[in-house]
């Protein structure tokens, strides 16, 4: 067996802080509301998309002629059997907001692991190897970033053809310089720290430090960047879907919906409203989230918003009682 | 810990005087006593150095008479008094608001990040001087070139003009000196103003610093971990282990007839060039977590000399018959030796 | 004269035991300001000319200010560094030229410990996986039990309770941890720890620890230390012989007591003045006027005028046209680079 790949035993891998007690994160977390309130939301919309299925009253494609463009159930002409109305084609609103759920989440997550690893992947490598390697690998970001994203989009969904899955390779394909800029950054700057100096004394190799040493400590930056990214994805993949370039019929997407129904809007606000609440909703969920991440993985910021918080109740109970 | 021990004879107002201060700072792990009821007074014109280790509150108290506690931390108890008159509270939040930059400055540590990289040495000078004593351009930048050549830069009229990254680690701290001083400070905190420099140029800056103190009338508090440092400035020295004062007396005697065992410990641990002994004494252990401190005293786990008494805090007392004061119950001539060779531990295969 | 960088030791009137280190004429360049944008980068010599032997068991202390290239000296001997110039051989075998795979074998037996144990020690790893890291790498730990065990030895020989085994290096103090860090180091038995500046960061009253705990390591180990320092204060308590460098070139060597009591090389003197002496009993007069630091712009070879003849109190005319090779005093263990030594 070779020195570096002995394998890892179980009790040499280091636990992950923020993971280790989830009664303490959510307690954390329940101390700023609008915060809790975003994840709780995030976990709802989850939990829709898995349980789609089971929790909508009607088949999303189903057509109804008779049913037309029936309104929400506590209108005057609504009906009870359609809680958030019918779409033009007498689809149920609320099933194809449930299973619009899926794709949206669907393609934000997929693309953003994908786009995600290989950003990583190639940050870590230029930021690590420096010298030519890092030259070449941040020209071709730069070429990326140049490049109009949507315009690449549109011409590369025109050449393939659109689908889910073509979307999701494209959106990939034009969002995964961020990441690469992000982990370049911090890698060239770790590796001056004396840990990783220390490290390579002691003679570990280039990928036993990327991986062990370097990428741990990439993960609290990486996960907010990767959420308010996720955001974008959803944005993008709405925009996409609405100009009939991303999910097909019968599949549903939030964005599909909206551009569904963007032609009755005048006499229907219900089929484009919901869905656009729904985008609205889950995109201010995750930035409010996001943004108690990113001051809960950075320990200082962390200890200020635990003062501030004591002074308030200090300052609470004081004039309580005063 | 009762009223503040003089240091001196009973002299005109100390300029700047601690009573029983405390400073907590509210942690996610729970509160940590930073300072727990410090108590010193600095009369006109006099050095006073505050000896510690790292986290024994040197450096809090220092942040706490300039105003620059923040959250977590906060004052919690006691008062900071300028010239007898209170900085805390919000009339003394004003008067320190004026007296802060002006009467009272102070010198950090690390120079480069007290200096903003994009402004000229003389671009800081003719800052300081217009905003505090509304000096023409003119005046200031003439001003500015006397202190600089006051604090021992040559050429000053050429260093004017370059920007801190073009200037020595030496040539820095003698920038934010001139800087310190340029409002004609009535007192100078100096937080370790030369742990950052080279062994030559800190012999350099403490002799300037004392050079001023004599011309000048200055007041300085002197932050340090260093003895060597304080044997060559200062005249009073306050000693201070896990948020609190164990010892003050007179630099000159502190070396030699030191009552605190954590102060002789020290003395003896500062290695010197004449000392050729192969062994250095160390104090064994580290000291305590001040997220829960002990009721006794702090120092009685590494003490030599540690009796049941200790489990009661000891306050500040004058030692008797002399100068100074110290916080132990067993004070005297201490012997500290050298930590012995241990027994040859288990072979090392 | 004897000129010092000679074949190894041939002078020396008995015979003295091979070197475990052996450093002959080493130069490090550095890149310097380019001349033109689109130039090559000038190169800015850091380290001339340094030659020195490491006996097994012995410690070089090795003392300059910043700028000296005090720590680059350990550097290059870690072969961490391309050499510009010169040849190091450690235990009998020529070093200079090592392909990478070699280097990292090398680790085995040149070990380091660093200035700041707070930055040197990864935070997210526990003791046990930092001080098993070395063994790991170089295939010596034949399980997670083995290494277990490993760590917790090794922690009891650098006197840290092994139920400390699985803390992570936050719950430590800093002399605790520069413990972990020897500990690490020790893991793989290296001949040579290059310790640079090992307790400069620590507080005064842990500082003993450390070099108390490095001195009983080499006793029992007989380890061969490199020790940097930046002042002279705390080096003369482990060193066995002091090499004193200034601006990239060694001024004077030998062993602590000729060093302290009769310094040779004007800036040894400075160096012992400059000093603060913490005892008002035995303090001395002011030190004499110190030397301007060195800036990296001044580091350009600048022809061949001894580089401390700015600031010496003892320049002569010769000072300023050539400047003086380190060599050995006539019949004493001691070299210095200066010609009114």
């Amino acid at each position: 067996m070779s020195a570096t790949d002995f394998p890892r035993p179980a009790a040499l891998r280091p636990r992950p802080a923020m993971l280790a007690a989830p009664a303490g994160f959510l307690a954390e977390l329940w101390k700023d509301k609008a915060a809790f309130a975003g994840f709780a939301f995030l976990i709802l919309v989850v939990l829709v998309a898995i349980f789609a299925p089971v929790l909508a009253p009607h088949d999303p494609a189903a057509q109804s002629v008779l049913s037309r463009l029936t309104p929400p159930a506590w209108t005057e002409r609504g009906s009870a059997a359609h809680l958030l109305g019918t779409d033009m084609l007498g689809r149920d609103v609320f099933s194809r907001l449930l299973h619009g759920a899926r794709a949206s989440l669907m393609v934000g997550v997929s693309v953003v692991l994908l786009a995600g690893s290989a950003g990583v992947a190639l940050g870590l490598v230029a930021g690590y190897r420096g010298g030519r390697t890092d030259t070449v690998i941040m020209r071709v970001v730069d070429v990326f970033v140049a490049f109009p994203g949507l315009l690449l989009t549109l011409l590369l969904v025109a050449m393939i053809g659109p689908s889910t899955s073509t979307m999701i390779v494209v959106l990939a394909f034009s969002n995964w310089m961020i990441y690469t800029r992000l982990v370049r950054g911090i890698v060239l700057s770790m590796r001056a720290t004396p840990f990783i100096e220390a490290a390579e004394v002691l003679g570990c190799g280039p990928g036993r430090i990327l991986r062990l040493h370097i990428l741990p400590n990439l993960i609290p930056p990486l996960l907010t960047l990767a959420i308010l990214e996720f955001t974008n994805i959803l944005l993008a993949e709405a925009a996409l879907s609405f100009l009939g370039l991303g999910v097909q019929p019968p599949d549903t997407s939030w964005g599909l919906d909206i551009a569904n129904g963007k032609n009755y809007m005048l006499i229907a606000w219900w089929p484009i409203t919901f869905p656009g609440l729904a985008i609205a909703a889950t995109v201010l969920s995750v930035n409010l989230f996001a943004s108690w991440l990113r001051v809960t993985t950075d320990p200082a910021e962390r200890e200020k918003r635990h003062a501030r918080g004591r002074a308030r109740a200090l300052r609470r109970t004081s004039s309580e009682n005063g | 810990m009762g009223s503040p021990i003089a240091m001196t004879r009973p002299d005109p107002t100390p300029i700047l005087e601690l009573r029983n201060l405390e400073v907590c700072f509210d942690t996610r792990a729970g509160i940590v006593r930073g300072l727990r009821g410090v108590s010193f007074a600095l009369e006109p014109g006099k050095t006073l150095a505050l000896v510690g280790e790292s986290g024994s509150g040197k450096s809090v108290t220092a942040s706490a008479v300039m105003g620059l506690i923040q959250l977590p931390g906060a004052i919690t108890g006691g008062d900071i008094l300028w010239k007898g008159e209170s900085l805390l509270g919000r009339a003394g939040a004003r008067r320190a608001a004026r007296l802060r930059g002006k009467q009272m400055s102070m010198v950090f540590q690390d120079p480069m990040t007290s200096l903003d990289p994009l402004m000229s040495i003389g671009a800081h000078l003719v800052e300081v001087q217009r905003r505090h004593l509304g000096l023409s351009r003119r005046a200031a930048a003439a001003r500015g070139a006397e202190l600089l050549d006051a604090v021992g830069i040559t050429d000053p009229a050429r260093r004017m003009g370059q920007h801190p990254h073009e200037l020595s680690g030496g040539m820095r701290q003698r920038v934010m000196i001139a800087l310190a001083i340029a409002c004609e400070p009535e007192l100078l905190i100096a937080d370790e103003p030369t742990t950052a420099l080279d062994v030559t140029i800190q012999a350099q800056v403490l002799d300037l610093l004392a050079d001023l103190q004599r011309d000048m009338g200055l007041s300085i508090l002197l932050i340090t971990h260093d003895l060597g440092v304080v044997a060559g400035l200062c005249e009073e020295v306050a000693v201070m282990y896990a948020g609190e004062i164990v010892e003050t007396g007179a630099a000159d005697d502190l070396f030699g007839r030191a009552r605190h065992p954590y102060t002789q410990g020290l003395v003896r641990a500062t290695p010197r060039l004449t000392d050729r002994s192969e062994r250095l004494v160390s104090i064994d252990g580290a000291p305590p977590g001040l997220l829960d401190p002990p009721s006794g005293c702090a120092f009685a786990p590494r003490c030599p000399q540690t009796t049941g008494a200790c489990a009661a805090r000891p306050p500040l007392r004058a030692a008797p018959g002399g100068h100074g004061a110290h916080a132990c119950w067993n004070a005297r001539p201490a012997a500290w030796e050298p930590a012995a060779r241990p027994v040859q531990k288990a072979s090392f295969a | 004269m004897t000129r010092f960088p000679g074949p190894i030791r041939a002078q020396d009137p008995a015979p003295a035991p091979l070197p475990l280190l052996s450093v002959r004429g080493l130069a490090v360049d550095f890149d310097g300001p380019r001349s033109r944008i689109w130039g090559p980068p000038s190169r800015v010599r850091v380290l001339e000319d340094i030659s020195f032997d490491l006996a097994p068991g012995e410690t070089l202390g090795l003392v300059g200010e910043s700028g000296s290239g005090k720590s680059t000296l350990g550097r290059a001997v870690l072969r961490r560094l391309p050499l510009a110039d010169g040849r190091i051989v450690f235990d009998g075998r020529d070093i200079t030229h090592l392909p990478l795979a070699e280097r990292r074998a090398l680790s085995r037996d040149i070990q380091m410990v660093f200035q700041d144990p707070y930055t040197s020690l990864n935070p997210r790893m526990t003791v046990l996986e930092l001080i098993a890291e070395p063994l790991i790498v170089h295939g010596l730990a034949p399980g997670p039990e083995a290494a277990r065990d490993r760590v917790a030895e090794l922690l009891r020989l650098v006197n840290l309770p092994p139920e400390n085994i699985d803390r992570f290096p936050h719950g430590f103090s800093g002399g605790q941890r520069q413990r972990i860090g020897i500990a690490r180091a020790l893991a793989l038995r290296p001949k040579l720890i290059i310790a640079d500046e090992p307790v400069s960061a620590l507080d005064v009253s842990v500082r003993a620890q450390v070099v108390n705990l490095m001195q009983d390591l080499q006793q029992e180990l007989g380890i061969s230390y490199l020790f940097v320092a930046h002042d002279l204060s705390i080096v003369r308590h482990i060193s066995h012989r002091i090499a004193i460098l200034h601006r990239g070139r060694m001024v004077e060597m030998a062993d602590c007591d000729t060093l302290y009591d009769s310094p040779a090389h004007p800036y040894t003197s400075t160096l012992l003045q400059a000093v603060p002496e913490p005892d008002p009993r035995h303090r001395r007069g002011t030190p004499t006027a110190p030397p301007p630091a060195p800036r990296m712009a001044d580091l350009v070879m600048e022809g061949g005028a001894c580089r401390y003849c700015r600031s010496c109190p003892k320049v002569a005319d010769r000072c300023h046209a050539e400047a003086p090779a380190l060599a050995r005093q006539p019949g004493r263990d001691r070299w210095v680079a200066c010609w009114e030594a």
